[in-house]
């Protein structure tokens, strides 16, 4: 349940921003030609918003296991060979987002503090760049999440379902 | 980052990286470098700069290489103020359109008090002003009528950078201003989906705008000048015959920059005359233009606060 | 050393299994700690988001946007159905689709990435469907789309004009014309290669169960399911009816950025938005309760590439802040002044980049160093610009980095290595031309010169 609402959370932050960026860059279209009045602050919201998407995004792609690498390798392991693979690359991917959490955190507090702002409608930059740490949290449950499902996998089913793993 | 060690006799070495945002074919860049081979000889080789163009330390973006440098993942920088304004409005108050009809009157408001004003303001964000180098004048072109007063704007699309006081700076002279990605101008303004747009003379001439543009007038829009920042905290950590130094090559670096970019600059001018339709305001003209800022000053002193607008005032 | 540990990390995750874009962040991390300390990852998420938040980019979420509401609107389908009447009986047939498909896309997105994204939505289960295997499908529509970036529009003749002025003044317009011809060759390349992949007999499946997207329901009874046998004139009639409303997406992207309307990135917004009313109200396809799908898949399928982009610069920057590059270039450009060996070590080296750095900031960070010697040997620039340009689109497609097979490999719903196997026959496609723009000037400068530019 709780899993399902969060699902609902990372789907939303990363759709709605999305939207957004279309929808802006779709009406600028409009109004620029048939108007001849442009919404001049159009770059700097679709840009960074951008920074949502792609962060929520990501730990989507955390979630479906969609994020693309080499797996042959992985692929012709088995047993405790696997296993330290499973384990090493999933730390791998924890200590990357941990950096993104950690000075993410840092880029936008100093931001907040010197008052950085959009150029053009001074929207606050650290409500894009909290997207990184936030997003980072987030991706590291996933991540564990992941990770757990498929050392269970390995522990308890032969090669068979050791192959829905990766995919 | 820096790298800093002892070198014999207790006098300490450095490493420095400085980023410039333009190409190392530009004269920010051929200053930087006679900033780097200065220090080096004055400190007899214990004080290296490494040099990067194109913003290469901050994925080509400004903004986030003036806060590198804030923040000291970077030692020095020539950026211009516009990317400073915005991280705070304030640095913006010397780029107000028409502030300055020409270099004379931008250079008595520089030596009569803007130059301390930014040294301090700078100072607040944790980087120490080693003076103004200048990306020049801002200048306009487009492919609708030759630009002489400010109604000739009206309903000319127009690019501009993403900054609120362009907006309504054009906004106020009824054009249509609209942002968008430099790297889609060129085509654009092939295709007719915008009709000008304005940047400084060298960027102008350097992605070949006249091939798609008819008119270009030299309005003097909006005076830019570069700080050549450095990361305070790093400053403040020299001894005082190193801050001299540093100080000593900064003065010489800018003065190079200025000299050769206004060269540039006319040479440019002259250049695209061939090329394009080239019309000159006179000072009549651009009091007319002046005249239309007023509303717009209005508005943004309270942005740009007392002390700066009163610190970049022409003073004749 | 800081090379070691750069490319060593990189390497050793990328073998763990570590997804590509958390191995191109680690490795950059990892030498950052190496050589400055903890302090020194402030630069990670400066330089993060400076190139995700990039207007450049902008492109390639709006074009997977447009590739995901045309597929949910059951355009997708309708396209497909019609090319199938068309040539879907001929022995790859759905091959010269899939070429002519993306030289066309190629013409509206100056985008590698975004051109395989648009088209692959749409075609890759086609080609499954007709019997080709998933890793030459995926491989197939991801060298089709490193046309992108050499027919024009192209962000990385853009990007090239920009950097290669401190050395040589070219105009963006010049080069773009330039791209034309070795785009027309490339395209007569990739098609050759089509000609000698292997087939399996075509399975008959429904299109829209392949696309995993919304409907699709009534593909079973359209005149093009029958494969393999030539569909009868009223069976194409009634396909390119059906498919008309797709079949104007490219003439209204065409037409709006030729007719001055939009520019291309908005072109992919404007295309998204028709395919909306399309899907909404003509096929009535799509429901306004599918549409939060639509963004969620979008935003998916765009973050997985984004983020690659994102952990590549952090990557890039240790590489530049370091001079990696400049003692590379030195190392293999010191080896010989003879112009010809020169040209192939430039076509070497740029195939090493291609395969680990996104071509537009491998164009920031190589130009620099390969444009003067080149040019110091007497190629022009022209020449230049269009070869580092082919050279990079080949790097879409090799491994460990190539963005193009990422997105086609994802859309095959194959992994990277099942994808990479099947790059051979395109690659080798892609060196031949490559090679020849590299020791033939005339292929890149005839048509600019015709036309004066
Ligand atoms: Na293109
Ligand atoms: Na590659």
């Amino acid at each position: 349940m709780a899993n399902r609402i969060l699902s609902g959370i990372e789907n939303t932050l990363a759709a709605l921003p999305f939207a957004v960026v279309a929808a802006v860059a779709f009406v600028n279209v409009i109004s620029r030609y048939f108007f001849n009045a442009s919404l001049a602050f159009t770059t700097e919201i679709t840009v960074n918003l951008v920074a949502w998407t792609v962060m929520m995004g990501a730990v989507i792609g955390i979630r479906e296991g969609a994020h693309l690498g080499f797996s042959a390798l992985y692929d012709r392991m088995r047993g405790t060979t696997r296993l330290v693979m499973t384990v090493l690359s999933t730390a791998a991917v924890l200590a990357f987002l941990a950096v993104l959490l950690v000075f993410g955190i840092e880029l936008a507090a100093e931001q907040a503090q010197r008052g950085r702002g959009t150029p053009a409608i001074d929207v606050p930059q650290w409500l894009f760049t909290i997207a990184l740490p936030v997003g980072a949290l987030l991706g590291a449950h996933r991540a564990i999440q992941a990770c757990h499902a498929q050392l269970r996998g390995l522990r308890g089913a032969g090669p068979a379902a050791q192959e829905g793993a990766g995919s | 980052a820096c790298g800093t060690s002892e070198a014999d006799g207790g006098q300490r070495t450095y490493t420095w990286d400085m980023t410039v945002t333009v190409s190392n074919a530009s004269t920010w860049y051929h200053a930087a470098e006679q900033f780097a081979d200065k220090l080096a000889e004055d400190s007899n080789g214990r004080i290296q700069v490494r040099l990067f163009p194109n913003e290469q330390l901050s994925a080509g973006d400004p903004a986030a290489g003036v806060e590198q440098l804030m923040s000291g993942t970077k030692d020095l920088s020539y950026n211009s103020t516009i990317i400073y304004a915005g991280i705070d409005p304030r640095f913006g108050a010397i780029n107000a359109p028409f502030r300055y009809t020409d270099y004379a009157e931008a250079e008595a408001a520089i030596e009569g008090g803007a130059l301390d004003a930014y040294r301090q303001l700078s100072a607040e964000f944790g980087v120490e002003l080693l003076g103004f180098g200048e990306s020049g004048f801002r200048q306009i072109t487009n492919n609708v009528r030759p630009i002489q007063s400010p109604e000739d704007l009206a309903g000319i699309k127009i690019r501009i950078p993403g900054i609120g006081l362009f907006t309504d700076v054009f906004r106020g002279m009824d054009a249509n201003p609209t942002t968008m990605n430099f790297a889609e101008v060129f085509t654009s303004l092939q295709q007719g989906t915008i009709e000008g747009q304005e940047n400084p003379m060298d960027v102008i001439s350097s992605a070949g705008l006249a091939e798609v543009q008819e008119y270009m007038t030299v309005w003097n829009f909006v005076y830019d000048p570069l700080i050549l920042g450095m990361n305070k905290e790093l400053f403040d950590s020299l001894d005082p015959a190193d801050q001299q130094i540093v100080r000593d090559a900064a003065a010489e670096a800018n003065r190079k920059q200025i000299r050769e970019n206004r060269s540039l600059e006319d040479s440019q001018i002259k250049e695209q005359s061939k090329l394009m339709n080239v019309t000159v305001l006179d000072r009549d003209q651009l009091a007319e233009f002046q005249r239309a800022m007023r509303p717009v000053y209005r508005d943004y002193e309270s942005v740009w606060g007392s002390e700066l607008t009163a610190a970049v005032d022409p003073k004749d | 050393m800081i090379e070691l540990i750069l490319f060593g990390t990189f390497f050793v995750l990328l073998l763990l299994g570590v997804p590509v874009a958390f191995a191109l962040g680690l490795a950059a991390v990892f030498a950052l700690l190496s050589t400055g300390g903890f302090a020194d990852l402030s630069v990670v998420p400066s330089v993060f988001t400076a190139s995700i938040a990039s207007e450049t980019l902008l492109a390639i979420p709006f074009f997977i946007l447009a590739g995901v509401i045309m597929e949910y609107a059951g355009i997708s389908r309708r396209l497909v159905d019609f090319a199938n009447a068309c040539v879907g009986h001929r022995k790859h047939g759905l091959a010269i689709v899939v070429i002519v498909a993306a030289f066309f896309f190629s013409a509206i997105s100056g985008s590698g990435p975004a051109t395989v994204a648009a088209i692959g939505t749409i075609l890759i289960p086609a080609l499954i469907r007709q019997g080709y295997t998933k890793r030459h499908s995926a491989s197939m529509v991801a060298s089709a789309g490193s046309m992108g970036i050499i027919i024009p529009p192209s962000i990385a003749f853009i990007v090239f004009a920009v950097v290669v002025s401190d050395f040589a003044g070219v105009s963006i317009a010049r080069l773009f014309v330039a791209g034309v011809v070795p785009g027309i060759l490339l395209a007569i390349a990739l098609l050759i290669a089509c000609f000698f992949l292997p087939r399996a007999a075509p399975v008959r499946q429904r299109v829209g169960a392949l696309v995993g997207g919304g409907g699709g329901q009534e593909s079973a009874e359209d005149g093009a399911e029958q494969l393999g046998t030539r569909a009868s004139w009223g069976a194409v009639g009634t396909a390119f009816t059906k498919a008309l409303p797709g079949l104007l997406v490219p003439v209204l992207i065409l037409g709006g950025i030729y007719g001055g309307i939009v520019t291309p990135t908005e072109s992919a917004v404007v295309a998204a938005g028709y395919a909306l009313l399309v899907g909404l109200f003509v096929y009535r396809e799509l429901r306004p309760s599918s549409l939060f799908r639509v963004f969620v898949t979008a935003a998916g399928q765009s973050a997985v590439i984004m983020l690659i982009v994102g952990a590549a610069s952090v990557f890039a920057y240790v590489v530049t802040a370091n001079r990696i590059a400049d003692k590379l270039a030195d190392w293999l450009l010191g080896i010989t002044t003879n112009r010809l060996l020169i040209l192939l070590l430039a076509v070497v080296l740029l195939l090493i980049i291609g395969a680990f750095i996104d071509a537009v900031s491998a164009l920031y960070l190589f130009v620099p160093i390969v444009a003067p010697v080149l040019l110091e040997v007497g190629v022009d620039v022209t020449t230049i610009g269009v070869m580092m340009t082919v050279g990079l689109a080949l790097g879409l497609i090799t491994p460990p980095v190539g963005v193009n097979l990422f997105v086609a490999a994802g859309i095959a719903k194959t992994s990277l290595t099942d994808a990479v196997k099947g790059i051979a026959p395109f690659f080798t496609a892609g060196l031949v031309v490559l090679l020849l723009v590299t020791y033939v000037p005339g292929i890149s400068n005839w048509l600019p010169d015709l036309f004066g530019f």
